[in-house]
């Protein structure tokens, strides 16, 4: 296997007193498209948590682009190119289009070449041009998911994380949303999408990890991971 | 060795009448006074966890009315009760509604609502509260000073009894986590009320020992912030939601107090803001605790290796 | 009818400068989620500054507000780095509760300092201009009072684009919305939190600075000008500049109304009674999201 350029070695994590994460190890190669499956309370958004600096692990480390970054907070990770699109997107739903985006390029590195970064992500975003002067929280679920995109773009990450794209949108939509995440993968971008199952990440994501009560379950290809889902769920009884 | 301790103040308080001047007896009426106010402010924010910046109010009610209803011939063992019971209604009508507020609109909401009381009282009862003359004949300080004694042993017995009770476990769960206290079936709002109305009797009862005691006043003075403040300071000095700390916090507070006035007049504000804000951020338990921590620290020291 | 016009334009003109008191308090408040109680204090420095640099050097008032503000905004930064910057951590119930605490402590160590140094009594700044008055039509206006609305004004229009036009500005307007977000973005929200402090105190100073040329300065002002924030800062609710200074100039025009119609004694109370039915019946304010 080739060297990863994200890794993660027992990564243990709590929020207050309960213990979330009980020792997960991730190695994602330069490039690849990683999906994290698995049910609710698995801890996928923890782990993706720790990466981005949130959180603080207990214990065990995580590696990027050969550097420690768990002890980093979040705004020293998002300069080193790691960009998290959370749960739910958490746009600033007050603020214009624009201004999300322009914040999604405050770190220094991207905002020496803010305007440069905002024309690219124009093109790949064209609805947003048009709407760059409305408040964030008027948009459709699914433009919101692009400006959310869009805005951890700006900080023009090696490394995007992305939270459950697929919640609370329409399949059509969220094929959408997958196309414009093959295309940033396609840029040379190692990207690590969480969802609660495989299915929409599916073509885009030839490998993944199963994770389940705060551990790495199973690991394999997409079709892999299709099966071991459902022989889990029908162990469990869906 | 606590209840030695308590058991030796507890003599020296009610045998210091009888050997010291009465210097000393009217200090030590001004700190049991002091132990009453500190007491019941730290019922309802040690044990209750709701900040009432409002604490004066009641204080002010039940020092106006005792001392109005005593003026007028009552009295005094039947004016007492009746300022309580004013001071209680009080806590009645300003709790009812503020309690619904959230902690910090809680502590602004009282504040201001306090604040209210004493404007309206200094505008209409602009003049000082003088004892006429045939009173001031006779007048003992001794009696007062066993009346503020008891009031004192009441309140502390009142916390402690509070502490081991049923309705202070409850009280205690919401100040914790009012929605968790909520889903094991503890009425919230309930026990804050009951916290609140027990709070304002036991102050109205300290301010009609007041009215009873003072020679002479500004009416607004009982309502003033700065008895609030001063109780703010004293439960914090000595130990929020413990039994003994707001008693040795009061102690503590009057003796520097008296010390450190002979020399600057604010020096003693500014100890105190000091020293508060120091135990808000490092010593949350206060000098009961700092006792405990440093005995535990001594106590390891010892040990070899 | 003139009679009450005067009145209402005089509570309009103090309702400014009760605006801009506000502002500082809200921005702290808005950004840290934190209660800041010593704000008056803050006020009070401001003042006593601008009285100093009169006194001493003869500094024209309006002049020394750019030495009062910056100066301020150092012991704003001060305040931070020492005392509420070790809240920050702290889950929203107690970081309110403690704040309001360590506000309170820093309070009487304020108010004590000053009567320490400077003495309870009452200051004032009689600049040249300061009996002047400009009169328009049947209104009678003090210079000074219209002097500190226009600055008042200024300052709020100056805040304004800065929130609404700078990065650092977008920043501070993000950290209040979802301070979570804001990091993820690279924003560094421990700076932006002591930036915020820090302009709430150098507004405050601005506002004691205008504070000593129109009224009186002491010590004991501090808690009436906290209180005054606070009523202002509860009526409009929170999310506009504007509509805060709106809530500072009904505030004013509700007290000398009240004053002159019902008399003197209920300037104050009716400030206190507004703060009590606001918080009770619409607690997010006339004009805001919300505290």
């Amino acid at each position: 296997m080739s060297a990863a350029i994200l890794e993660l070695r027992g990564v243990e994590a709590a929020h207050g007193d309960a213990q979330v994460l009980w020792g997960v190890d991730w190695r994602v190669r330069p490039g690849e498209v990683v999906a994290v499956v698995g049910p609710n309370g698995a801890g996928k958004t923890t782990t993706l948590r720790v990466v981005a600096g949130l959180l603080r692990p207990l214990r065990g480390e995580v590696w990027w682009d050969g550097v420690r970054i768990d002890g980093l907070s979040a705004d020293q990770v998002v300069e080193r190119g790691v960009a998290l699109v959370p749960e739910g997107r958490r746009l600033f739903a007050h603020m214009t289009v624009l201004e999300n985006l322009l914040l999604g390029g405050y770190a220094p590195r991207a905002r020496q070449i803010r305007r440069e970064t905002l024309r690219e992500v124009f093109q790949l975003f064209p609805i947003l041009e048009e709407r760059a002067g409305q408040p964030a929280g008027t948009l459709s679920g699914g433009q919101q998911q692009m400006l959310a995109i869009a805005r951890a773009l700006m900080s023009r990450p090696r490394l995007l994380l992305l939270d459950e794209p697929s919640l609370g949108l329409a399949p059509r939509v969220v094929q959408q949303v997958y196309e414009v995440v093959g295309r940033i993968a396609r840029e040379g971008v190692t990207v690590v999408v969480v969802e609660q199952n495989v299915y929409p990440v599916l073509q885009h994501a030839p490998r993944g990890y199963l994770m389940a009560q705060g551990r790495v379950v199973a690991e394999g290809t997409a079709e892999e991971l299709l099966c071991t889902e459902v022989v889990q769920r029908s162990y469990v009884g869906g | 060795m606590k209840a030695a301790l308590v058991a030796a103040a507890g003599a020296v308080a009610v045998v210091v009448p009888w050997v010291a001047g009465e210097a000393v007896v009217n200090w030590g009426l001004l700190v049991l006074l002091q132990v009453v106010v500190a007491q019941s402010w730290n019922l309802l924010a040690g044990y209750g966890g709701q900040v009432n910046l409002g604490h004066a109010a009641f204080f002010g009610i039940g020092a106006l009315v005792t001392r109005g209803l005593w003026m007028q011939g009552l009295p005094v063992a039947a004016a007492l009760p009746v300022g309580c019971a004013a001071a209680a209604a009080a806590g009645l009508l300003v709790g009812v509604p503020s309690l619904r507020l959230r902690g910090p609109y809680f502590a602004i909401g009282t504040l201001a609502m306090a604040e209210i009381l004493r404007i309206v009282v200094a505008t209409a009862l602009p003049e000082v509260s003088a004892l006429p003359a045939e009173i001031i004949a006779r007048y003992h300080l001794l009696p007062r000073y066993y009346l503020v004694l008891l009031l004192a042993v009441v309140a502390t017995g009142t916390v402690w009894l509070v502490g081991r009770s049923r309705f202070g476990m409850g009280l205690v769960a919401v100040r914790e986590d009012e929605g968790v206290a909520e889903a094991v079936g503890v009425d919230s709002y309930r026990h804050k009320l009951l916290a609140f109305l027990l709070s304002a009797s036991l102050v109205g009862a300290a301010g009609g020992a007041f009215g009873y005691y003072h020679l002479s006043f500004y009416p607004q003075f009982a309502f003033s912030p700065v008895w609030t403040f001063d109780a703010v300071l004293m439960v914090f000095l000595g130990g929020i939601g413990t039994v003994w700390g707001p008693a040795v916090g009061a102690a503590f507070f009057v003796l520097l107090r008296e010390a450190l006035a002979l020399r600057l007049t604010e020096l003693h504000v500014l100890v105190f803001g000091t020293v508060f804000v120091v135990v808000v951020l490092a010593l949350p338990g206060g000098l009961v605790d700092f006792a405990r921590v440093l005995r535990f620290r001594w106590v390891r020291g010892a040990r070899p290796g | 009818m003139e009679v009450w016009l005067q009145n209402v334009t005089f509570g309009a003109l103090v309702g400014g400068l009760y605006g801009l008191a506000a502002v500082g308090l809200a921005l702290v408040f808005g950004v840290l989620r934190m209660l800041n109680v010593a704000h008056g204090e803050l006020i009070m420095l401001g003042g006593y500054a601008t009285f100093w640099l009169f006194t001493l050097w003869g500094l024209d008032p309006y002049a020394s507000l750019l030495v009062a503000g910056p100066l301020l905004f150092a012991v704003g930064v001060a305040l931070y780095e020492g005392l509420f910057g070790r809240l920050v951590r702290l889950h929203e119930e107690s970081k309110i509760q403690l704040s309001i605490l360590i506000g309170f402590g820093l309070a009487l160590v304020l108010h004590a300092l000053a009567i320490l140094a400077w003495t309870a009594d009452d200051r004032a700044v009689t600049a040249a201009y300061a009996g002047r008055v400009l009169h328009l039509g049947p209104l009678v206006v003090p210079l000074t009072r219209l002097g500190g609305l226009a600055v008042a004004f200024a300052a709020l229009a100056g805040l304004h684009l800065f929130l609404q036009r700078t990065d650092a500005g977008r920043a501070i307007r993000a950290t209040a919305e979802d301070w979570e977000a804001a990091f993820l973005m690279g924003v560094p929200v421990r700076r932006v939190y002591r930036m915020a402090f820090a302009l709430g105190s150098a507004l405050a100073g601005v506002a004691g600075s205008l504070v000593a040329v129109s009224d009186a300065i002491s010590p004991a002002i501090g808690l009436s000008w906290t209180l005054k924030a606070l009523i202002v800062v509860v009526l409009a609710g929170l999310g506009s500049i504007f509509g805060t200074f709106v809530a500072g100039v009904l505030l004013g025009v509700a007290e000398s109304a009240a004053a002159f119609a019902l008399g003197g004694v209920f300037r104050e109370v009716v400030g206190l009674v507004l703060f009590v039915a606001v918080l009770t019946l619409r607690p997010q304010g006339l004009f805001g999201r919300g505290l």
